[in-house]
C-alpha cells in the first residue's frame, strides 16, 4: 500500500489532451430564447435570418451590401465550465492491485490535469459517508501539486453514501457544474443521487472501478466474508456453483448500471484496474471522445 | 410409568458426547475473508431459498444434531422399555382356518392371505400373550411373545390343501389356557360349521374371510379295470356356483388327450359321470377346463402302476408251484436250483421252497418248509394232519383251505410268526414281518399235501403276489404331502397320486356369518404393565437428525 504513491510523470503525457466536456455538455442557457446559438464568444459558428428583437450589431452589413438580405452573426458560445471531481474514498475501494482507490486517484488526478488544462474551473472533493474534504483548485495549474499532496495523504476508510453525499454536494452549489464521480458503486441506492443531479441538470460522468478479484473471485471454500465497510459477515460455502451464482448477480449488477445511466442520459465509463492508466486515457478515453 | 434400559452398558457411551463437543470446539475455524462489499454475496444468497431459511437457524445447530444423533444412536442400543400400568386386556388366541378352502381366490389375493393380513393388523392392538393356532388336518399351536413373531410366522405360513379341521383347534384352544378367560379370534371362510362349546369361559369373534364363490371342482374318482381291455372311470364333480354351468372334460393318458367331452351341472348338482376307454396305464389326469375361484380341485389325478413281478423260484423241483406262477399274466419267473451268488436286487419276489437261507434277507417271500435263522428247538412235529380254519386275511381271500391233508407237517413256536393256517394240531401257515423282510411261512412240503391239486393253491399264489406287491397309489392330501399331483416316494421309488377330493372344501359358500359370541361373564378389567419397545423410535430419531444433517451439510450452502 506503502508503495502506491502518486507522482506527475504520467501527466506529461497528457499535456496535449483537453478535457472535451464542453462538447458533450451543451446548450446555451445565456442565449436568448429566438437565438439560443448566439454566444457572447468570439468564434464564428453559422448565419441566420434577422428577427425582430436581434441586436443590430450582429447583423452582417457585408452580407446585406452584397445580397440585400439582413443576416445575423452567430457565435459559439464558449461558456465558463465548472468541473467537480468526486472520489470514493470508502473502505471498498481499498481492494484490487492496484488497489482501486490509488487507480481512482490517479484518474483524478488525471482528470484535474486536463480540466486545468482545458482552462476550466476545477474542484477535487473525495466522499466517504459524506463529502470529506473540497479541494478548489480554480484555473490554477500550479494547484496540481495541492491536490498531488491531499491525494497522498488520504486513505480509503469508511462507509460510503454515494445517494446522500451527491445529493447534498449538488444542492450546494450555486454555480452549475459537471460532475465527474469516480467510486466503485458497491453503494445501496446511488441511483437517488445521480438522479438528483440530473434533475438539477448537471452533467454526470461515472467512472465505474471494478478489480479483477470481483470479477472472479479467487477464493473458495467455508468462509465467513466480512464486509469491509459495515464489518458485517456471512457464512458461505463457496464452491463453483456459488461463484457462478456470484457473477451472475456481478453481471446483472452491471447491466443494471448500464441500462440506469443510459435512461438518465449519464456519461458511464467502467474500467478493471488492471488497465494501465495511461492506456485508459489515451486510449479509451479518447475514443469514448470524453477527451480530445 | 417407568422407563428400564435392556442394555444399560451401552448407556456409557454417553460420555462420547463429551468427545463430539470437544471436538466441535477444536474443530479448524473458517476462514474470514474481506471483501469490497457484502451487496452482491447477499443478492445470491436471497436467491437461494433454502440458503435463506438456513440462515435462521442457531450456528451451533451442527453441534446440536451430532449429539442428538449420537444419544439416539446410543439409547436404541441400550434398548429402552417404557412400562405403564394400563388395561392389558384378555390373552388372545388366533386362530387360522388353514384348509383347502381358503386358497380361494374369490378375495385378492387369497382368503388365506387376507385373513393373514387381518390377523396382523388386529394383533397391532394387543399387548397380553397371544398364541396362534393353525388349523390344518390337526391344530398347530405357536406361543408368541410379540406381534412380529407373529408377522414372522405368518408370512412364512402356507395353506394347507387337504381337508381342515377347525373344530379341533377350537377344543384344542379351549384347553389351552383353561385357567384364563381369553379373547378367541377365528379366522376361516365360513365353509365349515364351527361348534362353539356354550360354556366356555372365553370370547369367540368369528371373521368370516369370504364370499359367494364361483367353484367347480372334482370330488371324487375312481378308474376300475372292467376286463382285460377296457377301464372305466368314474369322476364325481360338483357345480357349487349359483348358476348352472357348462364345462369341457378333459382325460389325459401319460400327458397324451384321450378324452375330451362336456358336462352340464346345475347351480348345487353334484353328478357323477362315467367313462369307458382302452385300458389304462401310468399317469392318468381328468381335469375340468374352468377358471374359477379355486383351481386346486379342477384336477384329479390317477396313477395305474404297471405289475409285472420279477419272481425267483428257488427250488429242486415244484412243477405246480411252477405252473401256478406261469399263469399270472406279466410275472417273470425264474428258478434256480440253489440258493448261491443270488442277486437280490433284482427280483421283487422271492420263493423258496425247501431250500432255506440261513441269514435273514430283504424283500418279500415264501418259504416252505422253514424260514431264515430257524430254531431247531422250536419246531415240533405233528405228522398227518388236515386244515380246519385260516385266518381272514387278503391273502387267504377266495382260498378254501378246509379238509386239505398234509402228509407231514411242523409246528413252528416262534412269536415272531402270526399264524395264519390252522390244522387240528397246530398253526401250519405264518405272516412272518421282521425289519426289512415280510412273507408266508409254511410249515410242510408242498408236494405231501393235496393243496396243489385244489384251485386254491393257485389262486393263493396269485393273491400272496398281489398283496405283496402291488399298493394303492391314491393318496389324499396330508400334512406331509401338502400338494395335488403325481409324487414319487424315494424310499420304496413308488409313483403316488394325490388328491384333494373334498366336497367340504370344494364346496366354498361361506356357511357362518362374522359375529361375536361373548360367554365370558363380565369381570373386571385387569391391570398390568404394559411395556413399549422405544429402541425403534429413537432408531428414527437419529435416522432423521442424520438426514438433516446431510441436509445441512449438501443443501444448506451456508451453515456447514
Amino acid at each position: 500500500m506503502e508503495k502506491e504513491k502518486l507522482d506527475l510523470e504520467f501527466l506529461e503525457k497528457l499535456e496535449r489532451l483537453r478535457l472535451a466536456v464542453k462538447r458533450l455538455r451543451f446548450r446555451s442557457h445565456l442565449g436568448e430564447r429566438k437565438s439560443p446559438k448566439m454566444g457572447r464568444g468570439t468564434e464564428f459558428s453559422d448565419y441566420r435570418s434577422y428577427q425582430v428583437g436581434d441586436e443590430l450589431r450582429y447583423l452582417d452589413w457585408n452580407i446585406y451590401a452584397r445580397f440585400e438580405k439582413f443576416l445575423v452573426k452567430l457565435f459559439e458560445e464558449e461558456e465558463d465550465v465548472e468541473v467537480h471531481i468526486l472520489l470514493d474514498a470508502s473502505s471498498s475501494m481499498d481492494f484490487g492491485t492496484p488497489t482501486k482507490f490509488f487507480y481512482g486517484k490517479k484518474l483524478a488526478l488525471a482528470f484535474s490535469y486536463l480540466s486545468l488544462s482545458s482552462w476550466e474551473k476545477t474542484t477535487f472533493s473525495y466522499f466517504q459517508d459524506k463529502i470529506k474534504e473540497i479541494l478548489p483548485l480554480e484555473r490554477k495549474k500550479e494547484n496540481i501539486y495541492r491536490l498531488l499532496n491531499l491525494l497522498n495523504e488520504i486513505k480509503a476508510e469508511g462507509t460510503t453514501n454515494i445517494s446522500e453525499t451527491i445529493k447534498k454536494y449538488a444542492s450546494s452549489l450555486k454555480r452549475k457544474g459537471i460532475f465527474i464521480i469516480i467510486s466503485d458503486f458497491l453503494s445501496s441506492e446511488f441511483e437517488e443521487g445521480i438522479i438528483y443531479a440530473r434533475y438539477k441538470k448537471i452533467p454526470v460522468y461515472l467512472v465505474h472501478l471494478i478489480c479483477q478479484e470481483e470479477i472472479s473471485p479467487f477464493f473458495s471454500g467455508n468462509l465467513t466474508l466480512i464486509d469491509s465497510e459495515t464489518q458485517e459477515k456471512i457464512d458461505i460455502l463457496l464452491d463453483e456453483y456459488m461463484i457462478k451464482k456470484y457473477q451472475k448477480a456481478l453481471e446483472n449488477f452491471l447491466n443494471h448500471i448500464e441500462s440506469f445511466t443510459m435512461l438518465y442520459n449519464v456519461e458511464y465509463l467502467r474500467s478493471i484496474t488492471s488497465i494501465p492508466i495511461e492506456d485508459l486515457i489515451l486510449k479509451y478515453l479518447r475514443v469514448g471522445g470524453w477527451v480530445k | 410409568m417407568s422407563l428400564k434400559f435392556l442394555n444399560p452398558l451401552f448407556l456409557s457411551l454417553l460420555s462420547l458426547e463429551i468427545l463430539v463437543i470437544i471436538l466441535y470446539l477444536i474443530r479448524p475455524k473458517r476462514l474470514r475473508l474481506k471483501v469490497p462489499s457484502l451487496i452482491l454475496w447477499e443478492k445470491v444468497l436471497k436467491e437461494e431459498p433454502i440458503g435463506r431459511w438456513f440462515k435462521k437457524l442457531p450456528k451451533n445447530l451442527i453441534l446440536l444434531l451430532q449429539i442428538l444423533t449420537l444419544l439416539f444412536i446410543i439409547l436404541y442400543l441400550s434398548k429402552p422399555i417404557l412400562s405403564f400400568e394400563g388395561i392389558l386386556g384378555r390373552p388372545t388366541i388366533f386362530i387360522l382356518d388353514s384348509s383347502a378352502s381358503m386358497i380361494s381366490k374369490d378375495i385378492f389375493p387369497s382368503r388365506f392371505e387376507k385373513a393373514k393380513t387381518e390377523i396382523i393388523n388386529l394383533s397391532k392392538n394387543i399387548h397380553n400373550k397371544i398364541s396362534l393356532i393353525i388349523a390344518k388336518d390337526k391344530p398347530y399351536l405357536f406361543s408368541l411373545g410379540k406381534s412380529s413373531d407373529l408377522e414372522r410366522i405368518l408370512s412364512s405360513e402356507k395353506p394347507f390343501l387337504g381337508e381342515g379341521n377347525i373344530n379341533s383347534a377350537i377344543t384344542y384352544a379351549e384347553n389351552l389356557l383353561p385357567k384364563e378367560s381369553c379373547d378367541i379370534h377365528i379366522f376361516t371362510d365360513g365353509t365349515e360349521k364351527l361348534d362353539i362349546p356354550k360354556n366356555s369361559q372365553n370370547n369367540y369373534f368369528i371373521h368370516v374371510i369370504g364370499k359367494k364363490g364361483r367353484n367347480l371342482g372334482i370330488l371324487d374318482g375312481r378308474i376300475f379295470q372292467k376286463n382285460e381291455r377296457v377301464s372305466q372311470i368314474f369322476l364325481k364333480i360338483g357345480n357349487f356356483s349359483d348358476k348352472s354351468e357348462e364345462v369341457f372334460i378333459t382325460v389325459k393318458e401319460n400327458g397324451k388327450n384321450i378324452i375330451k367331452t362336456k358336462a352340464y351341472l346345475q347351480p348345487k348338482e353334484i353328478k357323477t359321470l362315467n367313462f369307458e376307454i382302452p385300458l389304462l396305464k401310468g399317469k392318468i389326469e381328468a381335469s375340468l377346463d374352468i377358471k374359477d375361484d379355486l383351481s386346486e380341485d379342477n384336477t384329479a389325478y390317477f396313477y395305474i402302476p404297471d405289475f409285472s413281478p420279477k419272481i425267483l423260484m428257488v427250488s429242486m423241483g415244484n412243477p405246480f408251484l411252477e405252473k401256478a406262477l406261469r399263469s399270472i399274466s406279466d410275472a417273470k419267473v425264474e428258478i434256480r436250483r440253489d440258493i448261491l451268488n443270488i442277486d437280490f436286487k433284482k427280483y421283487d419276489f422271492f420263493i423258496f421252497d425247501g431250500l432255506i437261507p440261513y441269514s435273514q434277507l430283504p424283500g418279500k417271500f415264501l418259504f416252505i418248509g422253514g424260514y431264515p435263522g430257524i430254531d431247531p428247538n422250536k419246531i415240533e412235529k405233528i405228522g398227518k394232519v388236515k386244515i380246519l380254519s385260516w385266518e381272514d386275511h387278503p391273502i387267504l381271500r377266495f382260498v378254501q383251505l378246509y379238509g386239505i391233508q398234509i402228509d407231514n407237517a411242523y409246528v413252528f413256536k416262534d412269536e415272531k410268526l402270526n399264524p395264519i393256517m390252522y390244522s387240528q394240531k397246530g398253526p401250519v401257515g405264518y405272516y412272518l414281518k421282521e425289519d426289512n423282510m415280510e412273507g408266508i411261512v409254511l410249515s410242510f412240503d408242498l408236494l405231501s399235501t393235496s393243496w396243489i391239486y385244489h384251485d386254491s393253491f393257485p389262486l393263493f399264489i396269485y393273491n400272496l403276489l398281489k398283496y405283496m406287491l402291488s399298493y394303492d397309489p391314491q393318496k389324499q392330501v396330508q400334512e406331509d404331502l401338502n400338494f395335488t399331483g403325481f409324487y414319487e416316494n424315494p424310499e420304496d421309488k413308488k409313483i403316488y397320486a394325490v388328491n384333494l377330493f373334498s366336497e367340504k372344501e370344494s364346496n366354498i359358500e361361506p356357511q357362518v356369518k362374522s359375529q361375536e359370541v361373548i360367554l365370558a361373564k363380565e369381570k373386571p378389567k385387569d391391570k398390568a404393565y404394559i411395556n413399549f419397545d422405544l429402541s425403534y423410535i429413537f432408531l428414527f430419531f437419529a435416522l432423521i437428525t442424520i438426514i438433516f444433517e446431510i441436509l445441512l451439510y449438501m443443501g444448506g450452502r451456508i451453515y456447514t
